[in-house]
This record gives structure tokens, sequence and C-alpha cells, in this order.
């Protein structure tokens, strides 16, 4: 059986064993679509994302990008997903291992990533990760981001607590400021004489 | 009649743009405790309707009680309190608000209303206001004003608060003439003036939300009087909560109030959505200006205002990064539904063939071609 599988390596070359994504073909010059393929393939062979790659390159070259460029950022996509998916253990969610990717992008470290698989252990991350990634891309340096970020996933906070941490940093000025607080209303308001 | 008109037209107005938007939030508390005034324990029984209404420019809350005292005395308060924002650009935003409170109590009824403007400075999770205010309290014209420090620190958020409020009083009193032999009535001034200082924390983790708060205020006749109340609440389930709360109020002269200590067990419940678990504004998938709608499992409509463009196009990781024109909707927003999974996307959009840029309000992140793209969260 192995014997097989090898000489049917051989004789179809590996790259036959993953399809052509059409996408590339038609939208990259062909070289370019070609290298950005055989990184497809290879994130494929590791068990990594594929089409955060593809979108990647069709990014590019929708934004007027040149093919090394192109080709670059997919490599560049290729290994922060390849050092999320380390991080965040096999069997991890596609959308985890692209948030994660981000996440790292944005200058998380791993052992973060960790700590939140930790304290989410059946939840998704994807929505937790985005917001670290978000508030650091918003100007929160990455510690004070983690720590608010840590602290919502250590409270088992559901992902409309993290989407309301980033929409309170990220537009602080869409909800009316917070006026005087009042004092309860209940005892003082009716004094017996 | 004119006047009357134009504030339903304007209260129309505000209504109908807010709607969209709006956030409501209405609880009911019921609850029995002790309270202690002047040596003299008694049980209270309490009933408090709360009720709030925000959207980006405007606020409004009303809340009541009704407190009934063992020896078959009963009282009732409100209060409501309205206002309007509008922003100023950096970091500043204008406050126009009115408030009013009334009370009945076994010996009396009475009000007060106050109105005036704040001026914001909001830095993100920080935010500083100053203002000023003109009102009425029972017999006496009022002038206020206060400043205010606000911060959140995650599931902690602390305020701080200061005001002087300037009562104006005048009284007519008879005294010996110059001569001393007649008598003149005069107008003797009896203004006065109420300091308040105090600070607020809030803590909330799991089901659980704490609060304190402490403060004094005091008038120059006599010396201050140091209130707190703390209170914590325990939610058993998404919309009922458990709530102690304790306190020690002062006597306040101004408004014939007596002070005294009080405990209350009660029960609240949540009228409208699930509260949020920390004490944020409402959480949204997005800020204003860029909307997200899941119009059914598969479909999601995306909505901007156009900036006066003639071509609004929107492009994405689930248009396989294709542009695609935006339909005009109405009164310059732009719109189009597409398939989209839940989940983080890229999204970019641009105005009349202009660069690609985050849609209004999305988090921007360089992306690796020289521009920026919106992170967004479809849910």
């Amino acid at each position: 059986m192995v014997t097989r599988t090898i000489l049917l390596l051989s004789v179809f070359g590996f790259g036959s064993l993953f399809a052509q994504d059409s996408r590339l073909q038609t939208r990259l010059p062909a070289d370019v679509a070609n290298q950005v393929q055989r990184l497809v393939d290879s994130a494929a062979q590791h068990g990594l994302p594929t089409e955060p790659l593809v979108q990647k390159a069709l990014e590019g070259q929708s934004k007027g990008a040149d093919g090394g460029r192109i080709v670059a950022a997919v490599r560049t996509l290729s290994g922060q997903l390849g050092e999320a998916s380390t991080t965040l253990g096999p069997g991890a969610p596609e959308a985890d291992v692209v948030a994660g990717a981000a996440c790292l992008k944005a200058g998380a470290t791993p052992e973060m990533i960790t700590e939140l698989r930790r304290l989410r252990p059946e939840q998704s991350l994807a929505v937790p990760l985005g917001v670290l990634s978000d508030l650091v891309a918003l100007g929160v340096d990455v510690p004070k981001a983690w720590e608010q970020v840590h602290s919502l996933a250590a409270s088992h906070g559901p992902d409309t607590e993290f989407l309301a941490l980033r929409d309170r940093v990220s537009s602080p000025n869409s909800k009316p400021p917070p006026g005087p607080v009042q004092p309860k209303l209940v005892p003082s308001a009716n004094p017996p004489p | 009649m004119r006047a009357t008109r134009a504030l339903w037209g304007a209260v129309g107005v505000i209504l109908s743009i807010s709607r969209a938007q709006a956030q409501v939030q209405a609880s009911v508390e019921t609850g029995l405790g002790g309270m202690q005034y002047q040596g003299n324990p008694g049980a209270i029984a309490s009933f408090a309707p709360s009720l709030s209404w925000s959207s980006s420019f405007f606020r409004m809350s009303a809340d009541g009680a009704y407190t009934g005292f063992g020896d078959e005395r009963e009282g009732t308060a409100g209060r409501a309190a309205a206002s309007l924002f509008g922003r100023l650009g950096a970091g500043f935003t204008a406050e126009g608000f009115g408030t009013a409170t009334g009370q009945t109590g076994p010996h009396l009824s009475q009000g007060a209303w106050l109105a005036g403007a704040r001026i914001h400075y909001l830095t993100g999770v920080q935010g500083l206001w100053l203002g000023g205010a003109r009102g009425a309290e029972p017999g006496s014209p009022t002038w206020r004003i206060e400043a205010g420090y606000w911060r959140d620190l995650g599931p902690v958020s602390l305020q701080l608060q200061a005001g002087q409020t300037m009562i104006q009083a005048t009284e007519l009193k008879t005294r010996l003439g110059p001569d001393t032999l007649t008598l003149d009535t005069v107008l003797v001034d009896q203004s006065k003036a109420r300091s308040d200082l105090s600070a607020w924390l809030r803590w909330a983790g799991g089901p659980f939300q704490l609060g304190l708060g402490a403060g004094r205020h005091g008038n120059i006749a006599r010396p201050a009087d140091v209130w707190w109340e703390s209170e914590a609440a325990w939610w058993i389930s998404p919309r009922v909560a458990l709530v102690g709360a304790a306190g020690d109020r002062p006597t306040d002269l101004t408004l014939g109030m007596t002070g005294g200590r009080y405990l209350l067990l009660s029960i609240r419940a949540n009228l409208t959505a699930p509260r949020p678990r920390i004490p944020v504004p409402a959480p949204r998938s997005v800020p204003a200006g860029f909307r997200i709608e899941r119009l059914n499992s598969n479909a999601v409509e995306f909505s901007l205002p156009g900036r006066g463009a003639h071509l609004v196009e929107l492009m994405g990781d689930f248009t396989d990064w294709k542009p695609l024109p935006l339909e005009y909707a109405s009164s310059g927003w732009w719109r189009i539904a597409l398939p989209v999974s839940d989940g983080v996307h890229q999204v970019n959009v641009r105005f009349d063939g202009g660069p690609w840029e985050a849609p209004p309000g999305v988090t921007a992140v360089a992306d690796e071609f020289g521009g920026v793209t919106g992170r967004i969260v479809v849910q």
C-alpha cells in the first residue's frame, strides 16, 4: 500500500494530490498563481487552513499588488498559520487558527493563545483572539490589551462582551458618555417624618 | 400652542431617528427591608420600576419607587432625566440635559428640576466632564456647577464627581429703621451653597455585580454629612437577580428628607434583553456608521453612509475580494446583501473609485499591500 502511494506520488507529482484553485489561475499571472498554489499545497499537507492563503492572494490582486508582494504576503501568512496551529494544538477549528495567526502578527505571544485555550477549552477563540488583535491595532499596547482580554476570558464572558470591549475602545464617542451617578432612590426618597 | 407642537415634533424626530439603534433597558425591583432613622427602626417594603433608553446621541431614563413603612405610612418618589449629545471632535462631546425629581410623603410633596449643559472629554476607557445648570428646588431657584471623571478598568469601573449648588433665597424681615423710631421691611439675602462630592466603584464578574458609593454633602450653614451605600446583585438567571443593598443616608434639610440607615433585600427582574455581564455599553458587533444585519441563515446585509458618493463598492474575503457595487437605499445610505458565514471577516469599501479603506467606524488593520482592511465579526 505504501509502495503504491509512493509510486503514485512519483508518477503524478506531489502537487497533483491537491486541486488547482481556479481562482488563482484566473486572477493571477501564471507564475504568481503557481507559486501561491505551491504554498497552498504545502499548507494543506501540514493540515493548515488554505482558504485564507487563497484569499490573501486574491486580496493582493484586487489591491494592485505586484506578484512578489503577493507571494511574500501568502508565505508570511502561511508561517503565521503554522505557528498558530502548533500553539492551539491538533484539531483546532480553522477560525481559531486564522484568528491566532492574526494575533501573533499583531504581537501577541504563543503563551497568550495557550492561556486563552486553557480558559475556554470548549469555546471558539476566534472572537477573543480577534478582539486582542483589534485592540493592538487600535493602539493599545499588547500587555494592556492582553490584561483586558484575559480578564474577560477568566470571568467566562461570552463573545458579546469581548466585542463590547473592542467597541468601547474603538469608538468611545459612539455611545453617550456616562453622566453623574444618582444614589439609590428607594430608601432615600421616602423618609418617614 | 406652536411651541408645544414644535416640542412634540422634535421628540418625534428624535424617536424616529434613534429607533434603529436605541438600546432599551427596563427592570422592576421588589423588596423588603428595614430602615432606622433618628434611632427609630422600622420595616419598609419597596417597589421600584426603572427604564432607560439610549442611542448614540440621546439618552433618557426614569425610575420611581413606592415605599410602604411598617406603620402604614407610605411615600412615592420618581426622577427622570434626558440628554442630547453632539460630537464636537478631538474627543469632545457636548451634552444638553434636563432632570426632574419629585416625591410625596406622609407630610410633604415637592419637586425639583435642573437643566443645563456638560462638556465631555473622552479617551476610550476614561472620560472627564464639566457642567453647569440652572434649576429650582422647593421655593428657591438654584445654580449648579459640577465636574466628574470616570474610568473603565475591565470588569471594574470607577467614577468620581463633585458639584456645588447655589441656592438663591430671600426673606422679608422687619427691623428698626435708621431713625430707630420706625420699622422697615427689607429683603434679606439668605442664599446658601451646598457642595457634594462622591465616588462610585462597580465590579462585575460572572453572575455577580457589586457597587459601592460614598460621598459627603453639606451646606454652609451646617457640617457636612457623609453617606454611603452598597449593593450586591446575584443574577440567578439572565432576567432575574437577587439584590441586597445597604447604606446610610444623611438628612437633607434643603429637600426636607430625613436620613437613616437602611437594609433592603429585593428581587430585580430585567424586562428587556438579558443584562450585560459587565457594566459596559451594550455590545455591538460593529460601531455605528457601518451596519451588519443577518437577514437569514445565509444572507447578510451591509449598509453604510455614502458620503455623497455616486458609487460605493465593497469587497472582502466573502466576495473573493471582488469589488461589488452597493445599491442606493435612501437618505444617503447604500446597501448590499451577500452570503456570508458567521465569524471574523476582512472587508474594504471605497467611494467613487477612491482608495480601499476600512468601513467607517470599523477597526482598520494594516494589510501587507500598503493599505488597510477592516476586521468585522458577523454573528
